[in-house]
């Protein structure tokens, strides 16, 4: 059998099998592994962890699903503004860790799943949208209680500071709440701009 | 799932490029060495005397078509991923028209004339220039036939949807239209060199 006839055999069998097979595989996703993601909570990242992989210098893509208004007046320090009409156009790669926020988590809960459509692996919500960066990290209540949660306190103090919050911490001794006021960010802040009388707007991340 | 490298962002637009020249080089290295640098071989064709353009082009065809699809299957490549070029159904015919009539008279295509070019080939820099006059032309009157040029889009389109089979369907019956028209070009060959 001549080399020519060797080959055509093989383009005829690989050509048959996939007659037989029909769809090559991800062509259509598999909405399982989206469930499956959604129902163990590897769909999204709590403010906590967010807020201490940043911390600790991880190279993570944030993006802001809100209108630029609530964008301007207060965002997670170095999130992108992101329409998801952007976002789906080539806005992220799909090699990079992503996380998505909006107010509540709905938007971008929808945006999380038109991504997963499409491929991208890397891509996660956070866990109660910007509402719950504001509780979580910005202005937690923090209760100082036994030695080991001391600690965890303390952690979670230095992190709101960080990201410019203003922790209250309650001692469980003196059940006096003290807030913790911003002494120093290492983040750099957005330019002051004037408020409303009485308004209290936050540039801080 | 790691493919396309582009899409899945492994690199940027530079290397992109970079990889766009190596590729380039290497399909004018393989036109060359198929002997396509010679307008006479491509000429022959159109006389059914020598198809080896029709017989490469679509072993092209059918091993890229292959490819794709096995990658797929394998979780390498994600096929929804792949550019494909949309249809606009009128436009590409005259498209299509009117490179079948320049293949005809300078004996050469794009790719060819510039493989022709780089091997000394004078006709192959006449073809070129030519080439680039059409670009230019085309460029210029483009505010003219813009909307023309746009014209009956059709979209997105593949085959398996114009058919409406699935994607290993369409494979098997490619492959089949390709060792029949394999199978003739042979024939058509003898028998043309016969009468000549």
């Amino acid at each position: 059998m001549s080399f020519n006839k060797i080959l055509a055999s093989i383009a005829l069998i690989l050509a048959l099998l996939a007659a037989f097979i029909g769809i090559p595989r991800r062509d259509v996703r598999n909405l399982d592994e989206i469930a499956i993601l959604i129902e163990t909570g590897k769909d999204h990242i709590t403010p906590l962890e967010l807020a201490e992989q940043i911390h600790t210098g991880k190279k993570i893509r944030l993006i802001d699903l809100r209108d630029s208004v609530s964008h301007f007046h207060q965002h997670i320090v170095h999130s992108e503004i992101m329409s998801v009409q952007q976002l789906l156009n080539n806005g992220i790669k799909r090699n990079e860790i992503v996380v998505l926020y909006s107010e509540g988590g709905i938007h971008a809960s929808q945006a999380w799943m038109l991504l997963k459509m499409k491929h991208y692996d890397s891509v996660y919500t956070l866990l109660g949208g910007f509402s719950g960066w504001k509780e979580e990290i910005l202005y937690p209540t923090l209760h100082a209680g036994a030695t080991e949660e001391k600690k965890d306190v303390e952690r979670r103090k230095t992190l709101s500071l960080f990201f410019g919050g203003e922790p209250t911490v309650i001692s469980q001794e003196t059940s006096k709440k003290k807030s913790v006021r911003q002494h120093q960010s290492p983040q750099k802040q957005n330019p002051p701009v004037k408020a409303k009388k009485g308004e209290e707007l936050r540039y801080q991340c | 799932m790691n493919a396309p490298f582009y899409q899945f962002g492994l690199f940027g637009n530079d290397t992109a490029l970079l990889f766009a020249v190596i590729i380039g080089i290497g399909f004018g290295f393989f036109l060359e060495q198929a002997g396509f640098g010679s307008s006479v071989k491509l000429a022959q064709q159109f006389y059914f005397t020598d198809l080896t353009v029709f017989k490469v082009m679509f072993t092209a065809i059918v091993t890229a078509m292959q490819g794709l699809f096995w990658l797929s299957w394998f979780g390498v490549l994600d096929l929804s991923l792949v550019h494909v070029l949309p249809t606009f159904l009128v436009p590409q015919l005259v498209g299509g028209l009117v490179f079948g009539v320049g293949f005809v008279l300078g004996g050469y295509c794009p790719g060819t004339c510039c493989v022709a070019s780089v091997t000394g080939k004078m006709d192959g820099w006449i073809h070129l220039l030519g080439m680039f006059a059409g670009i230019f032309l085309f460029g210029e009157l483009f505010p003219l036939i813009g909307d023309w040029y746009s014209s009956t889009p059709k979209g997105e389109i593949t085959l398996s949807q114009v058919f409406n089979l699935s994607h290993g369907t369409m494979v098997l019956l490619i492959v089949l239209a390709a060792l029949a028209g394999f199978y003739s070009a042979e024939k058509l060959e003898t028998r043309f060199r016969s009468i000549k």
